[in-house]
């Protein structure tokens, strides 16, 4: 265990710090302000300014589900070109670990996020936005930035030993977003759309995000917490045995650059 | 050198071939149909559905144009990438070495995209509205097609200048492209009239040809045919004016490169 958490360290740590010095880190947070302009606009064109805070809660969780997917196709493929992925799996520490660490690592771009996305609606629409449930704010931003970072370890697994998935990274996003209700709850949905939308821990996040920043009272939060953490922790599951046994074969094989 | 359509159609065609070849490289029918325009539709309904939760049937018809006409600038603006793709692939000494007008080669060696975007934003057009209960009459589905290629023509023309300034910096090529069809959703008058924004933005609008293509359209549902003419015409002004400019801008780019300041190595 304690291996466990000192290769997720040394991962969350070093992307942590590439993170600090990334262009494409940056580039990648561009579309929160501009999303939340453009669904702000719509809400307050219509008469809903009471909805303002989904405007501020779908592009934040947009930008970290790009950035996961952007992170979970370059980082092993990077890994490799760059010559360190031989060397990653030979070393002792555990190759899961270290990607979800790295992966918890680059997750950190939600914070920024975030905060593009609460000044646009501020300084631009003049919509600043409060936080009547802090605490499990925090804790639901926690849990769906690391079960974020789960499935896209369950993507990289998929992008390594598929390489014409790669088409993925481009076209799930916005289904994702759709059926998860980053910014129309999945409640509107007819029933059976709901249920599917029920399976994706953003769709748990996206709502408990929104009912955190209400003023009234949130019903059943930790139940729900834990809902994003189990999606997300099945995720890293299927992500982490995944990789184990690419690295297995490829080791086994002799065709771990080949791959 | 004396304009000849001859060599002009030429160097269309020739580089319209490698446009070709490289958009089958990109895709197969089928990562096309079931990725690429899922992909885009999806971006339509998540833009409709907001129409759906703040409960205003007629503001949802007007989203859903708005967003089925953003996909064509989504797709269009992809020209930023693959005019860069000449000078990552080490193209660019033969380009500038060579008699051609740089614009006619960079119109054809990304032309797959506005192709492309004319069938999807068509797609878009025509097959989402019916499920939020809002089809268009039969005449008016011609029309539909004919205005979804106008403003992938003339917004193509508005991509080939951002194409010519991310071809000196080509770090910035994923960015310009993403960041002028992020604006254009958002200040073209595709989700909100412009009405609701400041007059300056209003002004700048009047320089995007999809704010008139959005015109058009929206007078097609109208079926006032006299407003989708005056706002077509518009369009393919504005479209003209930047086929100008990125006239312009590709001659100057090469023009440096060939006095050794433009580092097209």
């Amino acid at each position: 265990m304690t291996a466990l958490l000192r290769a997720f360290g040394l991962g969350f740590g070093f992307q942590a710090r590439e993170l600090a010095v990334s262009t494409n880190a940056y580039f990648s947070l561009v579309s929160a302000p501009f999303f939340t302009i453009t669904l702000l606009s719509m809400v307050t064109y219509s008469g809903r300014g009471d909805l303002a805070s989904y405007a501020v809660v779908a592009p934040t969780l947009m930008t970290l589900w790009l950035a996961a997917l952007m992170y979970a196709g370059e980082m092993i493929s990077e890994d490799r070109e760059g010559g360190r992925l031989e060397l990653l799996v030979a070393s002792p520490v555990s190759f899961p670990a270290l990607l979800f660490g790295r992966l918890c690592g680059a997750m950190l771009l939600a914070l920024p996020a975030f905060g593009l996305s609460i000044l646009a609606a501020g300084l631009v629409m003049d919509a600043w936005i409060t936080i009547h449930h802090p605490v499990l704010f925090v804790l639901t931003a926690l849990a769906v930035t690391v079960s974020t970072a789960a499935t896209a370890a369950a993507f990289s697994a998929l992008f390594v030993l598929a390489p014409s998935a790669r088409i993925v990274q481009n076209t799930l996003p916005m289904p994702v977003f759709v059926l998860s209700g980053v910014m129309v709850p999945i409640t509107l949905f007819p029933g059976w759309l709901e249920a599917v939308g029920r399976l994706l821990y953003l769709s748990w996040g996206a709502d408990l995000m929104r009912d955190a920043l209400a003023p009234e009272a949130v019903e059943h939060a930790a139940l729900r917490l834990l809902m994003v953490l189990a999606l997300g922790a099945l995720g890293l599951l299927i992500g982490g045995a995944t990789i184990v046994r690419f690295l297995r074969r490829a080791r086994s094989e002799g065709t771990l650059s080949q791959v | 050198m004396t304009f000849s359509p001859v060599r002009a159609a030429r160097t269309v065609r020739g580089a319209a071939m490698v446009a070709h070849a490289d958009f089958w490289t990109i895709y197969t029918w089928r990562s096309w149909s079931f990725a690429w325009l899922v992909r885009l539709l999806c971006q339509v309904v998540f833009f409709a559905l907001v129409g759906v939760l703040v409960g205003d049937p007629e503001y949802t018809a007007f989203i859903i144009v708005g967003a089925a006409m953003m996909v064509c600038v989504t797709e269009t603006m992809l020209t930023s990438s693959s005019t860069c793709w000449e000078r990552m692939q080490g193209r660019m000494p033969l380009i500038t070495a060579s008699p051609v007008e740089p614009v006619l080669l960079f119109f054809g060696r990304s032309v797959f995209w506005p192709v492309s975007a004319a069938v999807t934003t068509s797609v878009a057009l025509l097959a989402v509205p019916p499920f939020f209960g809002d089809p268009w009459a039969l005449w008016k589905v011609p029309f539909v097609i004919v205005l979804a290629a106008l403003t992938a023509l003339t917004t193509y023309c508005l991509a080939l200048v951002v194409g010519a300034l991310a071809l000196s910096f080509t770090e910035v090529r994923n960015i310009a492209s993403t960041v002028m069809t992020l604006y254009t959703t958002a200040f073209s008058g595709a989700m909100v009239p412009l009405d609701f924004w400041p007059p300056v933005l209003r002004w700048i609008a009047q320089a995007l040809p999809v704010t008139h293509g959005l015109d058009a359209v929206r007078a097609l549902q109208d079926g006032d045919l006299g407003a989708v003419a005056a706002a077509s015409g518009l369009m393919l002004a504005v479209g003209a004016v930047w086929f100008v400019v990125a006239t312009l801008a590709f001659r100057r780019v090469l023009a440096r490169a060939r006095r050794g300041r433009g580092g097209l190595d």
